[in-house]
């Protein structure tokens, strides 16, 4: 298996693990007083859509053959890494302070760093081909 | 596979996704009796009342009926 299919199924395992996280690792699911889900509970719709959009572009690595279109789905992978890293903190969408989805984003910043690095991997290994 | 029936499936994946998302299929149910402890809401029920009705706080408050 060359490096870049190494590569390309852990973007995809990743991805796919990140899409089922809240389920493996349930978020809070109370409600709060005015009845009102979380901000954890948007916070994690919205990641479940980015790791959909992963899935499908982690899957398209398979598909592409052209440098260009690799170096670009890969550098995306990135960011959509990074989107999910950033999506749980405060300044962004944010989580509860104390609760069960604190433990979701812990995995759920390791599987960020996890999908950036691969994106990141695909983008050096493509660019190094690239400019032999 | 060609890359137009990757995308076909890619799309037909997408929205099966965002029909999970409709559905709720891809949390963890509610709980629908009582609050969760750590979330209670900050806002008092005096102006959570206030802000949901038409009725000033001020007004309620000097009053002293909720």
């Amino acid at each position: 298996m060359t490096k870049y299919k190494l590569l390309s199924w852990s973007a995809l395992l990743v991805s796919v693990v990140l899409l089922i996280l809240p389920r493996i690792i349930p978020i809070c699911n109370g409600l709060m007083k005015n009845g009102s889900p979380m901000s954890c509970h948007y916070t994690y719709q919205a990641e479940f859509i980015f790791a959909l959009l992963a899935v499908i572009l982690a899957s398209a690595l398979f598909v592409l053959r052209t440098k260009e279109a690799r170096l670009l789905t890969g550098f995306i992978l990135l960011l959509l890494g990074i989107i999910v890293i950033v999506l749980p903190q405060p300044w962004a969408s944010g989580i509860c302070q104390a609760g069960g989805c604190v433990k979701t984003a812990f995995f759920s910043n390791i599987g960020g760093g996890w999908l950036a690095l691969s994106g990141a991997g695909i983008v050096w290994l493509t660019e190094k081909k690239q400019s032999k | 596979m060609t890359l137009q029936r990757f995308l076909v499936v890619a799309f037909l994946v997408f929205v099966l996704g965002i029909g999970a998302v409709y559905a709720g299929v891809n949390r963890v149910p509610f709980r629908q009796e009582g609050a969760h402890e750590m979330h209670k809401s900050s806002l008092s029920s005096i102006i959570i009342t206030a802000y949901s009705g038409n009725v000033s706080p001020l007004t309620m408050i000097s009053n002293g009926k909720a």
